[in-house]
């Protein structure tokens, strides 16, 4: 029916300049604006997201990844154009990022022993119970930059977007200090367990990653 | 709504602060035609005759080569301007798609001119190629730089592909002054001093820049 197709047409032109005017607004520091138009979007992203990655568990990555980057990127958006396909243009480059993400690292990459650790400790109160000793000073010998992350990640239990936001880090560069940390954890661990003794190296002896 | 979902939204309005928005792409793409016709302007001024200039209408090879710089230089500079802006894919890709065919365009116009015409018929005096080659890379540092202040604030999703075309445009605009006011018409100079600078500022430049602009965009 035209009349239904017209109505459509002027319901979607509606929801766009809402989002429009939101955006504008965040543009210039109103967190009420801005925290609208994140909960409104976020269903939408979350459905773009999922009609092209079906693991929910990546999926969910996805989402929060597309989010943090509208946020991060919200100087590039013009009120003079539409928001729904810079969004969109957003998130469909978080799922790219996603795939590029995947492919290179492919299987090479295993399920390390700290990250069952971290499973194992997932209902553990970082505020009421204190880490193993080995394990605090383990963490304590990595790097500033691989430590941020396995803590936020693994200790305070941050997604990776979240914890990305908190290191101002992009996800990637976020996810690959904490494989690292999860590295030099493990090989300090076991080190620890076989009676070895194991250096401890200052973040300032040692190569940011 | 998933609790981490919350938790991230709760986070970024937190992290909230006011930002200034982009300036329009037309404004930008402005901005850099306007540093380049200055930059132009200055340095046909400060020579007593413009060879170049004024060899345009009477060399084809020249026309041709100077024709598929000024694509290549105005289309990468489009799609380096792109780049940085989520949504504007195809601007990007046709600016692209402009700089490969402006390139093409003007080496098999100097490859045509150098068999047509010879290598030897048109030599060019020692030190001219090196000479044009170097004023062409000092030339494209200003228009380099503008176009990467806008990238820099900007929301670049494919760092290399923007790194490139952000070379090859400052490569070929710095390269087009020279073309205009260098005084060697021939074709083998052309190819050598004037068309390799954005191919060679591309090559060398595109994974440091690569990397500068992820860098940045953490």
């Amino acid at each position: 029916m035209p009349s239904d197709t017209a109505q459509s047409d002027a319901n979607r032109d509606a929801v766009e300049a809402q989002y429009s005017e939101w955006m504008q607004a965040a543009q210039t520091g109103d967190t009420d604006a801005y925290r609208e138009l994140l909960n409104a979007i976020q269903p939408k992203v979350r459905a773009i997201v999922r009609s092209k990655i079906q693991q929910s568990a990546a999926a969910d990555d996805v989402v929060q990844n597309a989010l943090l980057s509208i946020h991060r990127g919200r100087a590039t958006y013009r009120p003079e154009r539409p928001f729904g396909p810079w969004m969109r243009a957003v998130v469909r480059n978080s799922i790219i990022d996603h795939f590029r993400e995947r492919k290179r690292r492919g299987d090479r990459e295993t399920e390390l022993p700290v990250e069952e650790w971290a499973d194992r400790n997932e209902s553990r109160s970082a505020e009421t119970e204190p880490l193993a000793p080995e394990l605090a000073a383990a963490l304590d010998a990595l790097p500033k930059g691989q430590r941020e992350a396995v803590v936020l990640i693994q200790v305070e239990g941050l997604s990776v977007a979240e914890a990305a936001l908190k290191a101002d880090v992009s996800p990637g560069a976020l996810k690959v200090r904490a494989h690292r940390g999860y590295r030099a954890l493990r090989k300090l661990l076991e080190a620890d367990r076989a009676g070895g003794e194991w250096r401890s190296e200052r973040p300032s002896d040692r190569r940011e990653t | 709504m998933s609790d981490s979902a919350n938790r991230l939204i709760d986070s970024l309005v937190d992290d909230l602060e006011p930002v200034t928005p982009l300036p329009r792409l037309r404004s930008a793409y402005a901005v850099i035609l306007a540093v380049w016709a200055t930059m132009l302007g200055v340095v046909l001024w400060s020579q007593e005759s413009s060879i170049g200039a004024r060899s345009l209408m009477s060399d084809r090879v020249y026309f041709c080569s100077f024709l598929g710089l000024m694509v290549a230089a105005f289309g990468a500079t489009m799609s380096a301007l792109a780049a940085g802006i989520p949504g504007r894919d195809r601007l990007e890709t046709l600016g692209s798609v402009l700089a490969l065919a402006g390139l093409g365009l003007a080496a098999i116009a100097c490859l045509f001119g150098m068999r047509a015409m010879g290598v030897a018929a048109t030599p060019t005096p020692a030190g001219a190629d090196m000479m044009c080659f170097e004023e062409s890379v000092w030339l494209s540092i200003l228009p380099a730089g503008v176009i990467l202040t806008f990238l820099v604030r900007g929301w670049v999703s494919h760092p290399f592909r923007a790194a490139g075309v952000a070379l090859i445009a400052s490569g070929g605009l710095g390269a087009l002054i020279v073309h205009l006011s260098c005084g060697f018409l021939g074709p083998k100079h052309l190819l050598m001093s004037h068309l390799s600078v954005p191919i060679a500022l591309a090559l060398l430049g595109i994974y440091p820049l690569a990397l500068l602009i992820q860098r940045i965009r953490r």
